[in-house]
């Protein structure tokens, strides 16, 4: 891998400026890189700021001040279009709802390459693939609502990851579920992150999850802190 | 392309998605092209039916003075009352100056159960569409009428009436049936033939002798009736007529203009052209077809307005669902697009809905109204005119998609995104 790293910020605000209400920044990040492959849990209470901090790392926000550079790329430089072309090339996100479609697991798992225009002879046994690798490829044809919360976040990781992207971004992913399943799911996706060699931030509250990171950043009032689990006394 | 195909398949997938609300949005589509449809398939088999349906009524048709369409259509399509009775002195006029001329006289006024009693002679089974085509009107069964109350059944007549050949039957006065007392009993007809089934309107007629019609109503005394049988079994008749029909065989094209030209002159007789009537005839029926048409293009445009309500609906019911496309990679060129799409596959299914609708119903009322007039409506699929209904409500269908499919393109995915 070159020098450059996954992740780049540089002097990273973001400001909501809600109807009426004064401006309330609730990111304000100098500088923080990730190297490739790393795995790195966000923390921080609810509200702050975690999921705006994935929605900036995905493309999906633009940045109130500074930029965010992901593989080398700055996002702000690239039109809209090609910021969700690279989005849907280089960054998986896994939504705390999961966020799937009313249609097939196949379906679903297969939407990224489709947008990106991938033809479907060669989609659909890539779907099947990423499905199987998460272990449901017997519940290709299944859709949402019959499958559980379980299946469901498996079905939304194995769609994060069927482009082999360079950064999987997840959201809370194991909200919904029992610590059990919470579990199985988190070592899937660490360990299919492991397999892809892609770099992982999950952003949870969790704390049942600091033990799985060597890395953790602590989100506070805004500001990023990084320190090892140990450091945060997570473990 | 491929992100086309697949916009195409997202955009069919969510149609399926919402069945009844789908169904019914086509299904109004589908009314909308099915009125349109119908109208011009319709007026299509009206046009072509009536047009085979007098094509063997020769070139003139001679009446009383009155309206000439009513002539024209009591005469030769069976509908309407005669618009009155003309002397046959007009008649023998013209066949005294046109020896060559064929004329087949006309006599109407009675009915049996509603189905119209044709006084005439022999030449009226002369007719015929073309010069190359054998008599329109051929016995099937029996023979032609040669005596007075003997009768020959029109296919429809017979088979309606359920008369055989020798059977008798008594007629009533008018031209619909009427009350009992209006019965010529003392009249009573023998079936001597049955036609074969000639698909016009005179497929109701039954068939006698002028001189029957004119005895049943007390005429032949009154009128002196003397019949002359000529060599070419063409009949000098006295009495009075509700029309003739001037055959195009043996005369000249000039000749017949000539002969309309005198017969209009006279004060009591006027001479008709099938073809100019009919077309007048036409003319109207269009008039009307265009009421009609601004009325189905007004459903179109309702129906147009259904679509943009459902879609705009349902794109506000769906925005989180564009805004995890959007998440994913979809462009906002993709979900306008696919919800564009949308509006396409619901417009192109209630199009197939009204095609087939349209078809059915113009079938359905053709048959009715053939049943009823005799008149053969046989629907097609008229291309040059129902094309253009089948790609408008398309456009337009489009068209109220674009609303809809803008929602979509300005959407704000993280605000939708988590709008849960």
């Amino acid at each position: 891998m070159s020098d450059i790293p996954c992740l780049r910020l540089s002097n990273l605000m973001h400001t909501y400026t809600a109807n009426g209400l004064a401006p309330r920044t609730v990111l304000n990040v100098p500088t923080w890189q990730v190297a490739h492959g790393e795995h790195l849990l966000l923390r921080g209470i609810s509200g702050s700021g975690k999921t705006t901090l994935l929605n900036l790392l995905s493309g999906l926000l633009t940045p109130t001040q500074g930029s965010v550079e992901v593989l080398g790329q700055a996002l702000s430089k690239l039109t809209e279009a090609d910021r969700d072309r690279f989005r849907a090339q280089h960054v998986g996100y896994v939504f705390q709802t999961h966020n799937l479609l009313p249609f097939s697991a196949l379906e679903n798992v297969a939407m990224p390459l489709a947008f990106l225009g991938v033809p479907p002879r060669h989609y659909r046994p890539r779907a099947a693939e990423s499905l199987a690798q998460v272990g449901l490829a017997e519940w290709q044809h299944h859709k949402p609502h019959q499958l559980s919360a379980g299946q469901r976040l498996r079905v939304a990781v194995a769609r994060a990851l069927i482009a082999k992207p360079a950064l999987l971004l997840a959201d809370e992913p194991t909200a919904a579920l029992d610590p059990e399943t919470g579990a199985q799911v988190m070592d899937l996706i660490q360990r299919v992150c492991h397999a892809h060699k892609a770099t992982l931030i999950v952003a949870s509250h969790d704390p049942a999850l600091s033990e799985r990171f060597a890395q953790v950043a602590e989100l506070r009032g805004g500001t990023l802190q990084m320190a090892s689990a140990e450091k945060v006394g997570l473990l | 392309m491929n992100t086309f195909r697949y916009a195409l398949r997202v955009a069919a997938s969510n149609v399926r998605a919402r069945t009844a609300q789908s169904a019914l949005t086509a299904l109004i589509v589908g009314l909308a092209v099915a009125l349109s449809v119908a109208i011009v398939v319709l007026a299509d088999a009206a046009q072509r039916g009536i047009i085979r349906a007098a094509d063997a009524f020769g070139v003139l048709v001679i009446g009383p003075k009155g309206s000439a369409q009513q002539l024209v259509l009591n005469t030769i399509l069976l509908q309407d009352s005669p618009i009155g009775l003309l002397d046959s002195a007009v008649y023998d006029d013209l066949v005294a100056r046109q020896p060559n001329l064929r004329i087949a006289p006309i006599a109407m006024g009675d009915n049996i159960n509603g189905y119209p009693i044709i006084g005439t002679n022999h030449t009226f089974f002369e007719l015929r569409r073309s010069i190359n085509e054998p008599p329109a009107f051929q016995t099937a069964q029996g023979r032609l009428f040669e005596a007075n109350f003997e009768a020959v059944l029109g296919a429809e007549a017979a088979q309606a009436l359920g008369l055989q050949i020798g059977d008798q039957f008594l007629t009533s006065h008018g031209i619909s049936s009427g009350l009992a007392s209006d019965v010529h009993t003392d009249h009573p007809y023998t079936v001597v033939g049955i036609l074969g089934r000639a698909n016009a309107p005179h497929d109701r007629g039954v068939f006698v002798t002028l001189e029957s019609v004119w005895e049943a109503h007390e005429l032949g005394a009154q009128s002196a009736f003397v019949a002359r049988p000529r060599a070419d079994n063409q009949t000098a008749v006295r009495g009075r007529l509700t029309a003739a029909l001037v055959l195009p065989f043996g005369v000249a094209l000039n000749d017949v203009y000539r002969i309309a030209q005198q017969v209009n002159t006279s004060p009591e007789a006027q001479a008709a052209f099938p073809g100019a009537q009919l077309g007048a005839l036409f003319s109207q029926l269009n008039q009307g077809q265009a009421i009609l048409n601004v009325v189905a293009g007004l459903a179109l445009i309702m129906a147009s307005l259904t679509i943009l309500l459902s879609l705009y609906s349902t794109t506000l019911a769906r925005q989180q669902a564009i805004a995890i496309m959007r998440s994913l990679g979809a462009r906002r060129t993709t979900v306008f697009t696919i919800t564009l799409l949308e509006a396409f596959w619901l417009t192109a299914l209630g199009v197939l809905i009204g095609f087939a609708l349209g078809h059915g119903v113009a079938a359905a009322v053709s048959a009715a109204l053939a049943a009823q007039s005799a008149i053969p409506l046989q629907t097609r699929i008229v291309w040059a005119q129902e094309l253009p209904l089948l790609i408008i409500p398309l456009v337009l269908g489009i068209a109220a998609g674009i609303l809809p499919s803008a929602l979509a393109y300005r959407l704000n995915v993280v605000e939708k995104l988590y709008n849960t």
